[in-house]
């Protein structure tokens, strides 16, 4: 079979069903080790899928920098060694902040594709015993070394950018990426795993600390520690990976004509939804890359939810907090969940699945079919959007 | 010298390491004479979206434009 609108080949795909999923708390973690974290992580998510860790026939690590943030290398037969997963093959993927959803992409299609019928994927990174100017220098690495850190650029800069131009183009205000911080602030306030767990009204967000203008420290995502893990299978369960689609774009923001929409968001997500033969109004709930607010916002126009340009008045009204329309990052997103790098694109499978259990506890939300994750690296340069659904 | 015309700017106030003692410092995405787009630093007053500017003379490793008054 094949997709007439993407020219996707589907014949070989097989469902894939995730099996188990276990996450650290994420958080500023002063004496755990990315290898610990790791460890806690893979035996949280062993136990969950109530299945012995000698079934696993592959590892896939996702970790952005390793090597810088903790001088070690060789990261995927290190954590899955510690774990006690030796012999099969163990891989690290690195994507920048999609390293973890790059590895969840490349897993699902070993499982789709036949060759194994159970893989378990661990994203981890350890950030915060480097400074934060130490940290700025280290993620700016995810950009383009020659034409954007060597001019002084850091990361906020960067969606900063997006921002002033998404704001001069469409008129959308900082109370627009102001609302995505509070939304997210108050529903991690009510996730026990979440890094931050503290309630900011308009008037803080507004007010903070400016990083790079316009953003204040209230638009950026935290620097964390932790891990997150899952385990998908060929075998029924009740959650199925209906798709998993990546796709790339320019490194640099000089290289995209149109800097407000990011076109590999776009292109993967007209992947996920033709594999998953759904459309973005099937969607129940969604964990996006909110990396900036700014981020946040263009991801509801990217994966089609709302028109280009309309995603600050419907954010800001409402429509993705918990009791919304959408309900969006009920983890409390990068933005206050945390953002352990390598851990994130895996982490956002694990909220949308602890969702769809029903296991959310204050955070849940009503209607939890189908869930999406959207998982960024750098300003665009990866994209990964997988689809969670219950048939 | 070349002109350009701002297509996106910030300022940065939190800086990377090495860049840390320029801070606070602008940078801005610009649109050349043949449509190609760069960052560059902006120096002098402030640059908006749309300014003109034209670059300066640089030893520092980055091109440097000012807004053309």
């Amino acid at each position: 079979m094949q997709c007439a609108e993407t020219g996707l080949r589907l014949n070989y795909m097989r469902p894939v069903y995730l099996t188990g999923m276990g996450k650290t708390v994420f958080g500023a973690l002063a004496g755990r080790t990315l290898k610990d974290l790791a460890v806690e992580a893979i035996d949280a998510c062993v136990a969950d899928a109530k299945r012995d860790r000698a079934g696993i026939e592959a590892v896939y690590v996702g970790n952005f920098d390793g090597p810088s943030f903790t001088n070690q290398n060789h990261l995927a037969p290190y954590v899955a060694g510690a774990a006690g997963i030796t012999g099969v093959p163990a891989t690290r993927f690195e994507a920048a902040c999609a390293s973890g959803g790059s590895a969840v992409f490349h897993a699902f299609h070993a499982v789709a594709s036949g060759i194994y019928e159970n893989v378990l994927i661990c994203g981890v990174e350890k950030m915060t015993s480097q400074t934060t100017a130490k940290v700025a220098q280290i993620l700016a690495g995810a950009g383009d070394a020659e034409l954007e850190s060597a001019v002084g650029a850091t990361f906020p800069a960067i969606f900063a950018m997006v921002a002033r131009r998404h704001m001069h183009q469409y008129g959308t205000r900082r109370e627009h990426l102001a609302a995505v911080a509070v939304k997210n602030h108050y529903n991690a306030s009510l996730n026990p795993q979440a890094h931050l767990k503290k309630v900011i009204t308009l008037e803080q967000a507004l007010a903070g600390k400016v990083v790079a203008e316009p953003f204040t420290i209230f638009d950026c995502s935290l620097v964390s520690d932790g891990a997150a893990a899952i385990w998908i299978s060929a075998s029924e369960s009740p959650i199925r990976v209906a798709a998993c689609a990546q796709a790339s774009g320019p490194v640099a923001l000089a290289g995209k004509r149109e800097i407000t929409t990011l076109e590999a968001t776009r292109l993967a997500a007209a992947k996920a939804y033709a594999q998953a033969g759904i459309g973005a109004s099937d969607v129940d709930l969604a964990e996006v890359h909110d990396c900036f607010t700014i981020a946040e916002l263009i991801a509801m126009e990217d994966l089609g939810f709302v028109a280009a340009g309309q995603s600050g008045p419907w954010v800001a009204g409402g429509a993705t907090g918990i009791g919304g329309q959408l309900p969006v990052n009920t983890s409390g997103g990068l933005k206050a969940k945390g953002h352990p790098i390598g851990a994130t694109g895996v982490a956002q499978i694990c909220d949308l699945a602890t969702q769809m259990r029903g296991q959310a506890g204050e955070r849940q939300v009503a209607r939890h079919r189908t869930g999406l994750a959207q998982n960024l690296g750098g300003s665009g340069a990866t994209s990964v959007v997988t689809i969670l659904r219950k048939d | 010298m070349r002109q350009a015309t701002v297509y996106t700017e910030t300022i940065i106030h939190s800086a990377p390491e090495q860049f840390a003692a320029e801070a606070p410092y602008q940078i801005a995405l610009v649109e050349l004479e043949d449509s190609a787009r760069q960052l560059v630093r902006i120096s002098g007053i402030r640059a908006a979206i749309g300014d003109r500017v034209q670059e300066v003379d640089s030893q520092s490793g980055y091109p440097i434009f000012e807004v053309i008054s």
